[in-house]
């Protein structure tokens, strides 16, 4: 008769694929004899398929119906940009510093990037970044003038108010920058569109903008062809 | 070489972007907000793409996107919830939860009771149990010692068993007797 005991921890690791063989063997032929530690086991492993039938592997479109109307934090390549100076006007902030912040995009990118390909996001409502993103566009455009540049601010969440006309504290500079640069786009996220609008916020875009469908599946197809990539 | 590591590259960033839908599921089971899991998600998964040569080791790639996703988490309370005990205390999100009325009542029960877990036993639970994530692997993913992790997951279960009794009661009239196989 086997008065082996079984620890808790036993059973967790059991139920968790923990166990060595011989571990695994031992703790099995215990079990036999030890009913409350079957019902034990018995519970981890309900508790485990309950989460598993609660939280189901949701499908793209499911996901990317809903984006926040916040949004935090920045990518560590823009952590480098100390982009802050430009709160104090993108206008301004155009015609300083131009050399040194296009360097420090270019450290932080990946070796395949397609340098004058850019995208910048902007997910946040908030005038200090709005700035920065127009700044930033501009840096780009005046630092890569070929042909083949194109640089898309593309905007999700609370970024949005920067294309929306009754929230934009620049659209007239926005119409004028895509008037002059042909390479410049503005994209706003259907997605944030269709919350905006369901939570009862009117949404007139600045004309010009575009819309994608989703701004995360927008983003990550450019990464995937090489563009670069630049968080606000 | 050089088209080599291109095509490394290239093949890294899709395997990342193919990671979307199960960071979500943990950054929905880690923040209770659907808006903000897809926040979560698109930033994890943009600065995996960003960051892809520094993964070395193809294999571990599910536990590079949630050590990712965890930093990204971990800066988000930094930020808006800076005096969050993640051992102890109990997030609730900002905003009214989504309800989905076609959610059964065992799905509403099963993500009420994980709401109620203090943070690092919510992460530790749903990475064992819904990503099948070993013991080791959690604790790298967390920065925490494998002990921790372990005595995380026996609370966190021993409270999710208390929360759900009533889930467990219905379905404990046909327990079946667990007998070893040989």
């Amino acid at each position: 008769m086997n008065e082996e005991k079984i620890t808790i921890e036993e059973l967790h690791a059991l139920a968790d694929g923990e166990l060595t063989a011989e571990q695994r063997d031992r703790v099995l032929a215990a079990l036999e004899h030890d009913p409350k530690s079957q019902a034990l086991l018995y519970d981890i492993r309900h508790t485990k398929t309950l989460l598993q039938h609660a939280y189901p592997v949701e499908s793209n479109q499911t996901q990317t119906r809903s984006v926040s109307i916040q949004r935090f934090g920045q990518i560590a390549a823009v952590l480098l940009l100390s982009l802050t100076g430009f709160g104090l006007g993108w206008q301004s902030a155009i015609t300083s510093n131009t050399n040194d912040k296009t360097t420090a995009v270019n450290a932080v990118l990946p070796d395949e990037k397609i340098p004058d390909k850019t995208i910048i996001y902007l997910g946040q409502s908030d005038q200090e970044k709005f700035s920065a993103a127009l700044a930033t566009a501009q840096n780009l455009l005046s630092n890569h003038p070929g042909p083949d540049t194109e640089v898309y601010v593309v905007a999700s969440a609370g970024g949005i108010d920067l294309m929306r006309k009754q929230t934009s504290p620049y659209e007239a500079e926005m119409v004028k920058m895509m008037t002059v640069n042909k390479a410049l786009r503005f994209v706003a996220c259907n997605n944030t569109i269709y919350r905006f609008r369901q939570e009862g916020k009117k949404v007139d875009l600045i004309n010009g903008t575009d819309v994608a469908p989703s701004a995360v599946e927008f983003v990550v197809k450019h990464l995937r062809q090489g563009w670069q990539y630049i968080s606000i | 070489m050089i088209m080599f590591n291109t095509s490394w590259n290239h093949s890294r960033t899709e395997l990342i972007t193919q990671q979307r839908e199960r960071v979500y599921r943990i950054a929905l089971s880690w923040c209770g907000d659907h808006m903000l899991a897809d926040d979560l998600t698109q930033e994890a998964i943009t600065k995996g793409v960003v960051k892809k040569e520094q993964l070395a080791d193809i294999n571990k790639l599910s536990a590079w996107m949630f050590r990712i996703l965890h930093n990204c988490w971990m800066e988000y309370l930094r930020k808006y919830r800076p005096s969050l005990d993640i051992d102890n205390d109990e997030y609730v999100s900002d905003r009214e939860p989504e309800r989905d009325f076609n959610q059964s009542q065992i799905v509403r029960s099963v993500r009420h009771a994980i709401e109620k877990l203090p943070m690092g036993q919510r992460q530790v639970i749903t990475l064992v149990d819904l990503e099948e994530h070993r013991y080791a692997e959690v604790a790298e993913i967390l920065g925490i010692p494998v002990g921790t992790v372990m005595s995380r997951l026996n609370r966190a279960r021993s409270t999710l068993k208390t929360q759900l009794s009533h889930l467990n009661e219905a379905a404990m009239t046909d327990r079946p007797q667990l007998r070893s196989v040989k």
